[in-house]
């Protein structure tokens, strides 16, 4: 929180004050509110206590989902604990979701809904009722979805602001825009879900199944705090001689678990992966025959114009669509012939130069030995900076010390201009070893922990078929750079300055808008620019009894979770206030009455891995492991993979264009060692995760904050030559902006750059915040791309002076 | 009371003034806790502590004179035995006032009777201390006795001496034990802590009763002759050297292996500590003992009183840097290191909360207490001396005085 | 006789600190005050690192109260307000403690707090385990092997959140108990053990 007097703007608490809410309904602190009462009897235990236990699932963007067995006393959230499954075993949780006990209460809570009576951004606000707040949000998307169209409507829910699963109908009911494809956690996934590998980045091996491995590869993973929960899979693993190796430009909390650990420098991964798949190609570590079996390397391709040679087939899909697909030819040494590559009987060859229909034709693999002819070790270590032996040792573990997973993560080599590189060179040492449909194998993001078959037979509330969002044309992060229709936006929880780059011009943006609303539970870093903002409960309160249905992600689980406290303040679930505002278009009657009612029909037809699991039963229980838990998954089991050849697709025609068929290098967009700009910014600015957050919330977490708050950290010689030490207040910034926090002066830093964890609210800094400072660059063959655009958050050059 | 002058009228209402605001600023830490402080998880022990020590210490002078004087006969120092007496009274109830002012569970004090536990110095201390003072009140109550004859008086007064002296030696030693057997502390656990308090105790103690004789000169009340004062000078001269020696011993042992003990002298020579150290080193053991060493300055009264309170914030500085020096370094280190506790001094929240090494500044509320029950203390001394001081008493000792030896 | 203890895995252990925050809860530890701290070992910053860069080791080491066999804290307690109970935990008597903090200065690992003003908290209320009794101003307190939890026969709050699975507790006296295993099949050490306070407390990895 700003000083007052120093600024001389007014921060949030003292405006509370200067508008005489603090006393009044906004002054309904957590702290006023829960006044001591006569508890506090010296050195006794409570007396008669008056508690009970409800069962919640904390599922947010950290995707832990963690069953908490709450304690309330007297109305109060007072301990949280792992819940208990029927088998004796407890669940997991980690710091931040037992900070919610005080969390739940802090005093940056949105207590009543707020109109702003200040300019947009200045944070000056006064309390108005529910019917005020709800009029005027419905009244501006009526006006303005009449004046410029439907699609003029901007609406986005975050998981932070949300409370009710399947809850999400406003959008689709008002015909919304919603912002599209977010930019977020594809970037690698652009060059490996292609492949059919992962999907949607996922892995699809249980981080259980690390222990079956020989090596894992984290590649930009800090998962031993991004995903703290599912840290005992790592150790277990560990201590059942699986080699760990980290690639990370920092000595992340995962870096230094692992045995080995790669200081790459930042945004050159792709380098290292490639030299890595040359050296295997060179070394013959791959695996031919998986290679001729399951990967698209034997399949033939015009030496000329790169076309993968094939003829058409109509196909049809399950929904009955019809498509023309192209069926990839093999050499086949048994007919001396070019076939498909599925006929029966053949045998493809991996190699050689073939004339086919008068057109001359290579195997993709040896296209790709062709392509990667220069990925030398030396030049790979000129890139990144790891050195060459080290190089060929890693290759050597991957390839021969089997099997093999490699772990990715979102953050790190995804967050740069050229993340797609990182994951189509990740798929291919993954197909030419065959490092896939076996124990111990897979890549992708592992943050889902288990990777259990979803929970089947938890149905989704139908909207009928005329409710749907608008087509989108300009995506969210491209609004303020970018043509578009929104006048009008309603977001739940903080969807701009999450989600967005070089904040400064996004935050232009929003205040152009007629109208911003932000259903909000804390005084998160958008409030100030809305026009109105609504109190949202937690996920601990509901008016109900019955909260929702919830099936886990990284367990196997699934909950019906129950009220723990009253909502507080004058705050509202998210399905209550989208109920408010369906009634004032008339639309109320598609949505469920109640919590319950929503809950009922979830959980109206259990079937499968839920056989059994009715209302009744989940009311009772709270929490139920689905039937086929205890098994551990790995992917790809049956060898097929969801490409059009059923194969591991490594050569993308599609990318032809822009000559990355194959991987080939690309530099980050900013940082990069060339750069001439490094001479005015010489340091890259990498954001991560951290475990005291995730994302923006915990922010204001009180318990939270004594280890933990906007903090910029920079290698020791760094700050020497920039005159600052531990403690001191820095101004970080580039021709884009600057922030002002404190500074740490860290060993596990490389030298050249600086490192920042987590997203905390802007009101936490001295001045501004990071994505101030971040890079809004996308090139054209990035919307080429599988996933879109991606936004490269690490892909950007600052200078660090003393504040 | 001959010398109830105006001076000592306004001088007493200044004091009394001082010792109430001491007393009520008491008051006010015991309705807001400890957390007025400037203590905290990391220096738990602070100037309330440094003062009990050097309390302890200053009472000391005074007894040890006074049973000297009868232990071994010792005719001149005989003449002061009152003064020096009332002196330690003073000094020792100042002592544990500072213990109680200390303690956060003031009201709960009764437990030391209701649930000792033998093996706690601190224990110890307490009955050592409540001893000590008894045995200073019965002296003051047999000197200034009129039952029985003048002979039976003196005897009394031998008896009561030959357990006083050992008692003081010891109230000194297990003071300097409630530090010295802490083998969490490295400055403070060493064998060398009991005879350091002790000589300490001596030197402070007596530079005390030579200000105090040379303010009772001063002011009439009480005269006591030069030859004496200097006297005096000589055995307090005697005590520095020792003191600096056992100082220089204890120096070297913990400097020499370069372990633990060099850290903690690193912060004594260079650190948060270092003025206090150097401040005792050379104004508070040299310069008085250069001061004294020369018969033609010694013999100045104006320098021993110099040397005598150099002698005495030089002990403070003494305490101040062997009580904190320990308390900055942790033993078991790392970030973020240890909280400083609900302490409104630390004024700290979040991250700030946490300190890699410990530091302590004492509040205002430490410094009036301080000075209040300094106060009080002079102020005890005025009205004590001033109605148990008479030519009388002191012509009385000097005619047991010639009794004894002539019995002798 | 039981000993009860705690083994703690350090490789095993990432910073996380999800023990100190549900040591913090079951506790109802008020605001500027830890019994379970989660230190960076050699590092002036949390999550540093010792070394230069890229050569570095990093040490995570949870400090609580070590429930020493020889406790230094217990011996020059003047009232006997901490004890050793027939668990072999150290634990402390408030409605004795008269506020000396001779206990905190002769405990060699910091593991004590003390109670300098009325105990604040956030939330305002008590939190936590309502078996666990409130401190009054005046008093120290520390770790008291969650004794409301172990007497019934529960794990301590740091060992059941513990996401890694990094402690092992139990009685050291059993040698055929999971802590006592970790301990010898580990060689698992003791902190500050040259001060022969024989912490129950054990290290490894």
């Amino acid at each position: 929180m700003r000083k007052d007097s120093e600024s001389g703007t007014l921060s949030r608490r003292s405006f509370l004050k200067s508008t005489g809410l603090a006393a009044g309904v906004l002054g309904f602190s957590g702290e006023g509110m829960l006044a001591v009462d006569n508890w506090l009897s010296p050195t006794k235990a409570n007396a008669e206590v008056n508690e009970e236990t409800r069962i919640m699932c904390h599922w947010f963007h950290c995707l832990g989902g963690c069953g908490h067995k709450c304690t309330v006393r007297d109305g109060r959230l007072v301990k949280i604990e792992p819940v208990e499954f029927e088998d004796g075993t407890r669940g997991r949780l980690c710091a931040r979701g037992l900070s919610e006990v005080q969390h739940v209460y802090d005093v940056d809570r949105i207590q009543t809904p707020l109109k702003r009576v200040g300019e947009r951004g200045e944070g000056k606000f006064e309390p108005i009722s529910w019917e005020e707040a709800i009029k005027t949000i419905a009244d501006a998307i009526k006006e303005s979805q009449s004046k410029y169209g439907e699609n003029s409507f901007y609406f986005r829910k975050s998981p932070e602001a949300r409370t009710t699963t399947n809850v999400d109908f406003i959008s689709k009911l008002l015909h919304a825009d919603t912002g599209g494809l977010s930019g977020i956690d594809r970037g690698q996934a652009n060059g490996s879900d292609p492949s059919g590998l992962t999907s949607n980045a996922r892995t699809r091996s249980s981080i259980w199944d690390w222990e079956n491995a020989g090596t894992i590869l984290h590649i930009g993973s800090n998962i031993l705090e991004s995903s703290v929960v599912n840290m005992e899979a790592f150790f277990n693993a560990k201590e059942g001689g699986t080699k760990m190796i980290a690639v990370d430009p920092r000595f992340s909390t995962t870096a230094s678990k692992c045995h080995q650990w790669l200081p790459i420098k930042p945004g050159t991964d792709a380098s290292l992966l490639l030299a890595i798949v040359k050296i295997i190609l060179d070394e013959k570590w791959y695996d031919e025959s998986h290679i001729l079996a399951k990967t698209s390397f034997p399949f033939l391709v015009d030496e000329t114009t790169g076309e993968v040679l094939g003829r058409m087939e109509e196909r049809t899909d399950s929904a009955g669509k019809v498509s023309q697909v192209k069926i990839p030819m093999v050499w086949d040494t048994v007919t001396e012939s070019a076939q498909d590559h599925n006929a029966e009987g053949v045998v493809p060859a991996l190699t050689g130069s073939y004339t086919v229909e008068d057109r001359k034709a290579i195997t993709e693999f040896d296209l790709l030995k062709k392509q990667m002819s220069s990925y030398t070790p030396e030049w790979a270590s000129e890139v990144c900076g790891i050195a060459s032996d080290v190089i060929v040792d890693v290759a050597d573990q991957y390839a021969n010390n089997g099997p093999s997973t490699i772990n990715y993560g979102f953050g790190g080599p995804d967050k740069y201009a050229n993340a797609d590189i990182v994951g189509h060179a990740a798929s291919i040492m993954v197909a030419l070893t065959g490092n896939s449909g076996k124990p111990g194998t897979g890549i992708g993001y592992t943050g889902y922990g288990n990777v259990n078959p979803a929970a089947a037979g938890v149905k989704s509330w139908p909207l009928p078929a005329e409710f749907a969002v608008s087509k989108n044309t300009v995506q969210l992060f491209d609004m303020p750079f970018k043509e578009n229709n929104i006048h009008v936006g309603l977001t739940f929880g903080d969807s701009i300055t999450l989600t967005t780059t070089d904040l400064n011009k996004t935050i232009d943006w929003v205040k152009t808008l007629d109208f911003f609303a932000v259903a909000e539970i804390y005084y998160s870093s958008t409030v100030p620019y809305a026009d109105i903002v609504l109190p949202v409960c937690s996920k601990y309160e509901c008016r109900e009894e019955v909260n929702c249905v919830r099936t886990g992600v990284n367990y196997p689980d699934v909950y019906l979770t129950q009220q723990v406290i009253e909502p507080l303040f004058e705050s509202k679930t998210d399905l209550e206030i989208e109920y408010l505002l369906a009634k004032e278009f008339g639309l109320e009657q598609h949505l469920p009455k109640s919590h319950e009612e929503l809950a009922k029909f979830m959980l109206s037809e259990p079937k499968g891995n839920m056989e059994g699991f009715t209302y009744d039963v989940m009311r009772k229980a709270g929490v139920k492991r689905l039937l086929d838990s205890s098994e551990i998954v790995y992917g790809f089991k049956d060898g097929k993979y969801p490409t059009t050849s059923g194969k591991i697709e490594l050569y993308y025609e599609n990318k032809l264009e822009d000559k990355l068929a194959f991987p080939q290098y690309e530099d980050a967009n900013e940082v990069y060692d060339a750069n001439p700009l490094k001479e005015k910014y010489p340091l890259a600015f990498v954001q991560g995760k951290t475990r005291f957050s995730i994302h923006a919330y915990f922010s204001s977490a009180k318990w939270i904050q004594d280890y933990y708050g906007p903090l910029v950290q920079i290698n020791p010689n760094d700050a020497a030559a920039r005159g600052v030490k531990t403690g001191d207040d820095v101004k970080v910034f580039n021709d884009r902006g600057y922030f002002v926090c404190r500074v740490a002066v860290d060993g596990s830093i490389q030298p050249g750059m600086l490192f920042m964890a987590g997203l905390p609210y802007t009101h936490l800094y001295k001045e501004g915040t990071l994505q101030n400072v971040t890079n809004a660059y996308r090139s054209q063959r990035h919307y080429k791309l599988l996933f879109g655009s991606q936004i490269p958050f690490n892909d950007a050059l600052v200078e660090l002076v003393k504040a | 009371m001959t010398k109830t002058s105006g001076a000592f009228k306004v001088s007493a209402m200044v004091l009394a003034v001082i010792a109430l605001a001491g007393i009520g600023t008491w008051i006010y830490q015991l309705m807001g806790g400890l957390g007025v402080t400037g203590m905290n998880n990391g220096t738990s022990w602070g100037l309330y502590i440094a003062c009990f020590m050097l309390f302890v210490g200053l009472s000391a002078g005074g007894l040890i004179v006074a049973s000297a004087a009868s232990v071994f006969n010792i005719a001149d120092y005989k003449k002061v035995s009152m003064p020096a007496i009332i002196l330690s009274t003073i000094c020792i109830t100042l002592a544990g006032l500072f213990v109680l002012v200390d303690m956060g569970g003031v009201h709960r004090v009764f437990n030391l009777l209701l649930h000792p536990n033998i093996t706690s110095p601190l224990f110890w201390d307490v009955c050592i201390i409540l001893i000590y003072l008894v045995i200073n009140i019965i002296y003051i109550v047999f000197m200034t006795s009129k039952n029985g004859d003048e002979q039976a008086r003196a005897k009394r007064l031998a008896i009561l001496s030959r357990i006083a002296l050992p008692a003081a030696i010891l109230v000194h030693s297990v003071t300097a034990w409630i530090f010295g057997l802490e083998i969490a502390r490295e400055g403070w656990y060493s064998a060398i802590m009991a005879p350091l308090f002790v000589v300490s105790a001596m030197d402070s103690g007596l530079a005390l009763l030579l200000l105090a004789l040379a303010g009772l000169n001063k002011t009439g009340v009480f005269k006591t002759e030069e030859k004496l004062i200097s006297k005096l000078a000589v055995l307090m001269m005697a005590c520095i050297a020792i003191d600096f020696f056992l100082v220089c011993c204890e120096l070297l042992t913990m400097a020499y292996p370069g372990a633990g003990g060099a850290e903690i002298l690193t912060i004594m020579f260079s650190g948060a500590t270092a003025p206090f150290f150097w401040f005792e080193i050379i104004a508070g053991l040299v310069l008085p003992f250069l001061l004294l060493s020369f018969a033609a300055l010694r013999n100045k009264v104006g320098v021993v009183v110099f040397a005598s309170a150099l002698v005495i914030v030089g002990v403070m500085c003494k305490r101040l840097w062997l009580l904190l020096s320990s308390f900055v370094e942790f033993n078991v280190q790392g970030a973020s290191g240890v909280i400083a506790g609900s302490s409104t001094s630390a004024h700290a929240s979040g991250v700030d909360a946490f300190a890699l090494v410990s530091s302590y500044m004492p509040t205002w509320v430490e410094i009036v207490i301080v000075v209040g029950f300094v106060a009080l203390g002079i102020l005890a001394f005025m009205l004590m001396t001033s109605k148990l001081l008479t030519k009388k008493t002191d012509a009385k000792l000097e005619d047991i005085d010639a009794k004894e030896r002539a019995s002798a | 006789m039981t000993k009860l203890g705690i083994a703690i895995n350090l490789d095993r252990c990432t910073g996380c600190h999800a023990c100190a925050m549900a040591c913090k809860m079951q506790n109802n530890v008020p605001s500027g005050m830890q019994w379970n701290r989660v230190l960076t070992e050699g590092s002036d910053i949390v999550d540093g690192a010792v070394g230069e860069f890229p050569n570095l080791s990093r040490t995570y080491r949870p400090v609580a109260c070590q429930h020493c066999e020889n406790s230094a804290c217990l011996k020059v307690c003047p009232v006997g307000a901490t004890y050793k109970d027939e668990e072999g935990r150290v634990l402390i008597d408030y409605n004795k403690c008269i506020g000396c903090r001779i206990c905190m200065a002769a405990c060699p690992y910091n593991a004590r707090v003390f109670n300098w003003n009325e105990p604040v908290r956030n939330p305002d209320f008590n939190y936590g385990d309502s078996r666990v009794p409130v401190r009054p101003k005046g008093v120290a307190e520390k770790c008291t092997l969650c004794k409301e939890r172990t007497t019934d026969g529960e794990l301590p709050m740091c060992v059941l959140c513990c996401p890694s699975k990094a402690r092992t507790y139990g009685d050291l006296d059993d040698g055929n108990s999971d802590v006592s295993k970790k301990i010898r099949e580990n060689g698992a050490t003791q902190l500050l053990a040259e001060l022969g306070t024989k912490p129950q407390l054990y290290y490894f990895g």
